[in-house]
């Protein structure tokens, strides 16, 4: 009896228990983990942090070769005087000994040199100058020269604005 | 949380952009420093980089370039050449497997330019050689550029301190 009866109540409240129950059901919702994501770039990003390199930045002289003879120039060609600019090696590859050849002068450190050279240029703005800035300046330095001193010589020629600056053959 | 993904991406993309693909042409080493650098920036895209490298570049478990870089002249077991790169063919002249002489690496150097020079006669030579190198196996180097009937060449050297 009690049976029917709970039957009875059941079926009559069961309509409306779905309709309140649908009433406050929400939507799905769809959702990105991002966490996994992030964890790739974190990776990515210490990956390439780790490979980066930093390095000081480089520039460029210009330098004149002479052309097809399969070797550095090691004759000058006049017309003008060409100011040879020696280098020879010492004990010390951090050292070496400049000279000015057939100019009688031996500076110490190529700023010396640079201020040589400008002084030794005819220009707008040195008219006790001897030679032009196109004047050949060839720079002989010997076998056993590190490339720095090299280079250094022919930056000092640059600085005093001499155009016309190339390489002869490595002397012993 | 979506700025700090932001954030993210941007340092993952300056640091791809500064791993770039230019470091490829370019091989480590110590370029000369010089007094009162008269050097200037060069960003031709014809440029070509002939790399001369020391023997650190090839028998790097021996050396140890960082280590130099306070006294970088003072190597007197660096002074040959160890490697000569230009692109992406490299001439070993030191260390291990694929050496080549010196004649072998200048004569492949000089077909290398000569073969560019035809193809674009405007193309720029840029010539990076490490500071402690004897001139006289630079100017082999030199020598092999001008036989290629290229007229003016690069030196590389590092740019004033106020211009980095």
């Amino acid at each position: 009896m009690e049976t029917i009866a709970s039957t009875e109540t059941t079926a009559t409240a069961a309509p409306e228990t779905r309709r309140r129950r649908e009433m406050t059901v929400e939507p799905a919702r769809m959702q990105l983990n991002l966490t996994s994501m992030i964890d790739v770039i974190f990776l990515l990003l210490i990956y390439f942090v780790i490979t980066a390199s930093f390095s000081a930045d480089e520039g460029i002289l210009t330098a004149k070769l002479p052309q097809g003879t399969g070797k550095v120039q090691d004759t000058p060609k006049p017309p003008e005087r060409p100011i040879r600019i020696r280098i020879a090696s010492l004990r010390s590859p951090v050292e070496c000994r400049i000279d000015l050849v057939g100019l009688g002068r031996s500076p110490r450190h190529f700023g010396e040199l640079f201020t040589l050279l400008a002084g030794m240029q005819m220009n707008d703005g040195n008219s006790a100058g001897v030679f032009k800035p196109d004047n050949p300046v060839i720079i002989e330095p010997d076998r056993h020269v590190r490339w720095q001193h090299v280079v250094n010589a022919f930056n000092a020629a640059v600085r005093a604005k001499f155009t016309n600056v190339s390489f002869a053959q490595a002397t012993e | 949380m979506t700025p700090l993904i932001d954030v993210t991406f941007q340092l993952i993309i300056f640091f791809m952009l500064i791993n770039n693909i230019i470091t490829d042409q370019t091989v480590e080493m110590i370029v000369p420093t010089l007094d009162e650098p008269k050097t200037r920036r060069f960003e031709d895209e014809k440029k070509i980089i002939v790399n001369v490298a020391p023997i650190e570049h090839v028998l790097p478990g021996q050396y140890n370039l960082k280590e130099r870089r306070d006294s970088p002249l003072e190597a007197r077991d660096r002074e040959e050449i160890g490697a000569i790169r230009v692109g992406s063919t490299e001439f070993k002249l030191q260390g291990g497997n694929n050496v080549v002489t010196i004649d072998v690496a200048l004569k492949g150097l000089e077909d290398y330019l000569s073969a560019q020079r035809k193809a674009d006669n405007e193309i720029e030579v840029e010539v990076r050689a490490d500071c402690a190198l004897l001139y006289d196996q630079v100017q082999l180097v030199l020598a092999a550029i001008s036989a290629a009937e290229i007229g003016t060449v690069h030196l590389v050297a590092y740019l004033p301190e106020d211009a980095r």
